[in-house]
């Protein structure tokens, strides 16, 4: 396990290292010199001058990366132009807020698409399979955005039941906390929701095919049985590798949620750089949403070998 | 075996060899339920779209057509926005964006995805294990990642989502082309065609690329949807389609601030999301059950 690990994390290595690249060569791929793509038009040479040295831009192009690199590496991603705060220290503050999003849509979607999907597979061709598999293919249709808004006018609006922005931590009311919490979570989950009940679905038919399920039902197992007890856990595999694909895609979501929500979390923030061309922020912000997405595949292959023991990593 | 056997045997296999190939198709849209209720719904869509002109009463762009947030019913089907701009006729040319949008990502990516992984799945070695890598950079990111970056890099607009959605979905193809291609190559028929003398271009082109299309058109009605989404997110988030086009997107990020006033302004444009992206879902789910080999013995 501690050399699969290894070998995992080195060969994450050259795929970072080309997403660092990106994400450092952004500035210079906008038409016209980075200063003025940061700051605007600066007409004094002598200032230019003295900007270009003050960030490194002077320098040839390698060296500029490597040293961009390593600062990286360091936990430094440079000031934010606009606030000239840490651009670190600015997403440090607001990662913790995007997570509880990313972990509650997942825990929505979970919550939804297991029963979904086990119900789904037990009846098979039966109305009530056919009224799921309709309902979570038009879910899967509606954009994320608006079902927050429709659940911001029905909830918040008509019903004045939850509200409709904001954030609180859940050491400062745990019951507030979730208030604040359940309709972008359950915004963001839905759709997943969908995808991976549909997947459950037949995840589960398929393995309730297989020869094992059907000495099972042979030794006199009832179909119950057979379906909790011998097939759910192999017919959990191929969803798993799902959910971790499906973080990448939440992540993307959580950015469209916090905007709808005015939620202040790292998604809220790459919104606000991109509009005030703060590309420090930019370049920090992005970097730090490709680490948590290769973590997150990480967490999921080690997770592989829990559920299915008979995955041997050589 | 007697007659009445043998004929149920043949009955299907006969009729299916009597049809010409465009009947055959339209006859399996037909028999299967998903793919009608999707092309019916789709072709709804398409004919709004092209029809634009007509169903208009208004001009898309035309300010004060009426009093502003006006309720639907009367001059106005579905109201108006907050500058007196019809919502009907800007819900109808917005199926255009949505369409257009569609069709360009759906073309230009086939057009590179699939011959990079036709290349690349057929020739192998060095060339397949670096297209490869490069390909699992773009699935490090998620979607949205890349759309901003180059949202950031060349400004807002139309033609920013259609390349970064093109950019999002080719890799996608190249793989599943790439996949399809790995397991056609080393078929008899290929070999076969080695041995006669074909020559690599002709085998790739001639046998290999024709029984890649299934899972490919399947793909693509995947991709038709969700690019719509992906658009309208896209124009949500400000970085989209720039006003005054009336892509769904957009008109769902300006009348957002009116959800109190004039809340048809929002659930209009996302009904009509959420009905063209289901015709493209149901559309590929029945083309997946129609493209499955075991389909036909039904």
């Amino acid at each position: 396990m501690l050399r699969y690990l290894a070998r995992r994390l080195l060969g994450m290595i050259p795929p970072l290292l080309g997403i660092s690249i990106f994400v450092f060569l952004m500035i210079h791929l906008i038409p016209g010199d980075p200063i003025s793509t940061m700051m605007g038009r600066v007409s004094d040479p002598l200032v230019m001058a003295a900007l270009k040295a003050q960030y490194g831009l002077d320098k040839p192009l390698p060296e500029q990366y490597f040293i961009w690199l390593g600062d990286a590496l360091r936990g430094n991603l440079g000031y934010s132009i606009s606030s000239q705060e840490p651009v670190a220290r600015m997403i440090i503050e607001r990662f913790d807020r995007t997570l509880y999003l990313l972990l509650g849509g997942m825990l929505v979607a979970l919550a939804l698409a297991i029963p979904t999907g086990i119900v789904s597979a037990a009846r098979h061709n039966s109305w009530v399979d056919f009224g799921l598999s309709t309902l979570t293919l038009v879910l899967m249709s509606i954009p994320e955005f608006w079902l927050a808004i429709m659940l911001i006018l029905l909830l918040a609006v008509q019903l004045k039941v939850l509200p409709a922005t904001g954030f609180v931590y859940p050491h400062e009311g745990f019951g507030n906390f979730l208030r604040h919490m359940l309709i972008p979570c359950v915004a963001l989950g839905a759709s997943e929701a969908a995808m991976i009940g549909r997947l459950l679905r037949s995840s589960i038919l398929d393995a309730l095919r297989q020869d094992y399920a059907m000495v099972a039902r042979a030794k006199g197992a009832n179909e119950r049985r057979v379906l909790y007890i011998h097939v759910l856990r192999n017919a959990a595999i191929p969803v798993v590798t799902v959910v971790a694909i499906e973080i990448g895609y939440l992540l993307g979501g959580a950015i469209v949620i916090e905007r709808v929500f005015a939620y202040p979390g790292m998604g809220l923030l790459l919104m606000e750089a991109i509009n005030t061309r703060d590309y420090p922020l930019i370049q920090g912000t992005i970097l730090v949403f490709a680490l948590v997405f290769f973590v997150v595949n990480l967490i999921t292959d080690v997770l592989y070998t829990l559920i299915d023991p008979r995955i041997r990593y050589t | 075996m007697s007659d009445a056997t043998a004929s149920t045997m043949i009955g299907p296999l006969a009729r299916s060899r009597s049809r010409s190939g465009l009947a055959q198709v339209l006859y399996d849209l037909w028999r299967n339920k998903k793919a009608l209720v999707g092309s019916i719904m789709l072709l709804s869509v398409v004919l709004v779209a092209v029809f634009a002109p007509l169903l208009a009463q208004y001009d898309p762009n035309t300010l004060s057509t009426g009093p502003l947030l006006a309720k639907p019913g009367g001059a106005h089907l579905l109201g108006t926005d907050n500058f007196g701009r019809d919502s009907f006729s800007r819900l109808v040319f917005g199926a255009r964006i949505s369409l257009l949008t569609a069709g360009a990502v759906i073309a230009c990516s086939l057009a590179i995805g699939v011959p990079v992984g036709l290349f690349t799945g057929y020739l192998g070695g060095i060339v397949d294990y670096l297209v490869m890598r490069i390909v699992e950079m773009f699935f490090a990111f998620p979607w949205v990642m890349i759309a901003l970056a180059l949202a950031a890099i060349m400004g807002p607009g139309l033609q920013t989502v259609l390349v970064s959605l093109v950019v999002v979905y080719t890799p996608i193809l190249v793989r599943l082309t790439r996949s399809t291609v790995l397991s056609l190559r080393e078929l008899e028929y290929v070999q076969a065609a080695h041995c006669i003398g074909q020559t690599d271009l002709l085998i790739m082109f001639r046998h290999i690329l024709p029984n890649t299309l299934s899972p490919l058109i399947i793909q693509s009605t995947s991709i038709m949807g969700f690019s719509i989404l992906a658009e309208a997110a896209i124009s949500y988030l400000g970085l989209g389609t720039r006003p005054p086009t009336p892509s769904w997107g957009l008109t769902l990020s300006e009348s957002s601030s009116y959800l109190w006033m004039a809340p048809h302004l929002v659930i209009f444009p996302g009904l009509a999301i959420a009905y063209v992206v289901t015709s493209f879902n149901f559309l590929g789910d029945g083309l997946r059950d129609i493209l499955d080999p075991r389909y036909r013995r039904r």
